[in-house]
């Protein structure tokens, strides 16, 4: 595995861990286990800090990782106006 | 039979003019290998796999080249089923597996498609224009690389014991279908879409059915827990035992067979264990031959199909591509992604210009005694991904409220602040659950809001529809919601 996609695949599952912690609290769901070991460090201390940073930063990283949208795709024009 | 990735979000895409709407073709390109470039006559396109999007290539090449020669290569006995449809015959929905047969080999013979069954290609050499079959290089003009997928390695010991069933060749299925007549109890490791379908087709089967997942809830990438819960509950009055936040840790045998599982909450004792871990690109070959991946482990992509290497495209389950709404490359999509693919890369690969779009991934499947389905974000994931929202949820009916056969249906609305455009939904009711979620990816792609769907039309018609489409009353309560 690629260090891109090593970063990328531990970040989207401790995200998740903290998204479905919040979430299950939120709906009176029964809480996953507390994260111990190095799941601690991720989820203290990753996890806040991308959360902490803006949006925009969050965004430029994410496009600068690489794969296929970097490459070329463009949409299809939308027609505008009555059809008739 | 497909996973549901993550998202990462970015807003926005750029429209270009040089895509045909109504067609989806290229106007004429910059920069790819263009059909000028290839001896029109008798140019030969390899595909290596015969899956979704190796079949889909073939037909879509065959048809922009009728003189080129098509050359597809499957390492099974088969080409062109429906994997999707496995897990209804194990749950007897579906009464035998040749009903999953697309087209007989002696179609494809007709077509003009040459099939290599049982055929491995062990490498090929982009440079040489060469693929390596039987040790012996076999020349192409295109290549198309679908490859596939694998499932994810538990990584926990005993994973060479027998017992163990990944859910995929249907050849296999159909020996597997036999042993589950024999099995009393049977573990599904992951509450994945394929997980879903597993654990209902056991339960249909009468076989004791453990579910061991270690989210909160079933299908906890893609959907939240209100939705889930309606399929959970099923679950448990068709006899399924449900082990949430519950981490696999061994599989436990003896004499070389699965005898239980080992997890973080106990052992269970089982026949058989159904491994439903999430599907990665399955790359090994374009590794190999110096094909770039990205960040979701698929093969790098255009919209042409068409990865950094000249004359070699590549679509399905190994390749990776924008999500529309994030931008960020996703990977390991359903079986109609796959052949829409690979439908683009095999006209590209023949001469022809057609162009895929970016994906905003709607799904839905029976699960339990529901129907569950959804297009992009949930809550969770907005959640995890720090992505404001804004949420409606209703419920609503499937016909007309007198109408025998009337269903709920239950609808949760995910909108941007501000501007209200959708960027997700989830359901869940008795039935026009896929349809709903063909539509609401339709309106997350074209930025419809949620005012638009507050004021939508819909059919009403006592047998099909009640008087209140559910997608409008969620858009209703999302707009009280949003204060609007």
């Amino acid at each position: 595995m690629g260090l891109t996609r090593l970063v990328r695949s531990v970040s989207e599952r401790q995200l998740m861990a903290a998204a479905q912690r919040e979430i299950a609290q939120r709906y009176g769901v029964p809480l996953p286990p507390r994260p111990r070991g190095v799941d601690l460090f991720w989820q203290r201390v990753y996890v806040p800090a991308y959360h902490a940073l803006p949006w925009a930063l969050r965004t430029k990283v994410m496009a600068r990782m690489p794969g296929s949208h970097r490459e070329t795709w463009h949409r299809p024009p939308q027609a505008r106006g009555p059809a008739v | 039979m497909g996973t549901v990735p993550v998202p990462l979000l970015t807003l926005g895409w750029a429209p270009l003019s040089i895509v045909n709407a109504s067609s989806g073709m290229l106007n004429p390109p910059g920069g790819h290998p263009g059909p000028t470039e290839v001896p029109c006559m008798g140019r030969r396109i390899v595909i290596v796999g015969g899956g979704a999007a190796g079949i889909g290539a073939a037909g879509a090449a065959k048809g922009t080249d009728p003189a080129a020669e098509v050359i597809v290569y499957t390492q099974y006995q088969d080409a062109a089923y429906s994997p999707c449809g496995i897990p209804y015959v194990h749950g007897k929905e579906i009464p035998d597996f040749e009903r999953l047969f697309l087209g007989t080999k002696q179609q494809y013979v007709e077509q003009g498609i040459d099939i290599r069954y049982e055929t491995e290609v062990t490498a090929f050499d982009p440079k040489a224009k060469t693929v390596t079959v039987d040790g012996r290089p076999v020349e192409y003009d295109s290549l198309v690389v679908a490859t596939g997928f694998t499932y994810a390695d538990p990584g926990v010991p005993g994973g060479e014991l027998s017992g163990l069933y990944y859910v995929k060749n249907i050849r296999e299925a159909m020996e597997w279908d036999k042993v589950l007549d024999g099995v009393r109890k049977a573990v599904v490791v992951e509450a994945t879409p394929l997980g879903l379908e597993m654990v209902t087709a056991l339960c249909h089967r009468g076989i004791e059915t453990h579910l061991v997942d270690p989210s909160p809830w079933a299908l906890s990438m893609a959907t939240d827990p209100d939705i889930a819960k309606p399929v959970e509950d099923s679950w448990v009055e068709l006899g399924a035992q449900l082990h949430f936040n519950t981490k696999l840790e061994a599989f436990q045998g003896s004499g070389g067979a699965l005898r239980s599982v080992r997890t973080s909450a106990g052992e269970l004792e089982c026949d058989l264990a159904v491994v439903c871990t999430h599907k990665v690109a399955n790359t090994a070959l374009a590794t190999a031959a110096g094909i770039d991946l990205g960040s979701a482990g698929g093969i790098v992509v255009d919209e042409r199909m068409a990865t950094h290497v000249p004359w070699v495209w590549a679509a399905g389950d190994c390749i990776e591509v924008p999500h529309g709404v994030s931008n960020v490359p996703v990977q390991g999509l359903s079986g109609s992604h796959a052949y829409a693919q690979g439908k683009v890369a095999g006209v590209n690969a023949a001469g022809g210009r057609r162009a895929y779009q970016p994906v905003y991934v709607p799904w839905g499947m029976v699960a339990g005694t529901w129907m569950i389905g959804g297009v992009s974000f949930s809550e969770t994931l907005a959640t995890a991904l720090g992505v404001p929202f804004v949420m409606g949820r209703a419920q609503g009916i499937s016909r007309a409220r007198y109408f025998p056969g009337v269903q709920p249906v239950t609808v949760k609305l995910l909108a941007e602040p501000g501007s209200l455009r959708i960027i997700g939904a989830q359901m869940v009711g008795g039935e026009g659950i896929k349809e709903r979620a063909d539509f609401l990816a339709m309106a997350v792609r074209t930025g419809i809001t949620a005012r638009d769907l507050a004021t939508m039309e819909n059919v009403y018609s006592p047998a099909i529809g009640a008087l209140n489409e559910p997608i409008a009353l969620a858009a209703q309560d999302l707009l009280v919601k949003a204060g609007t």
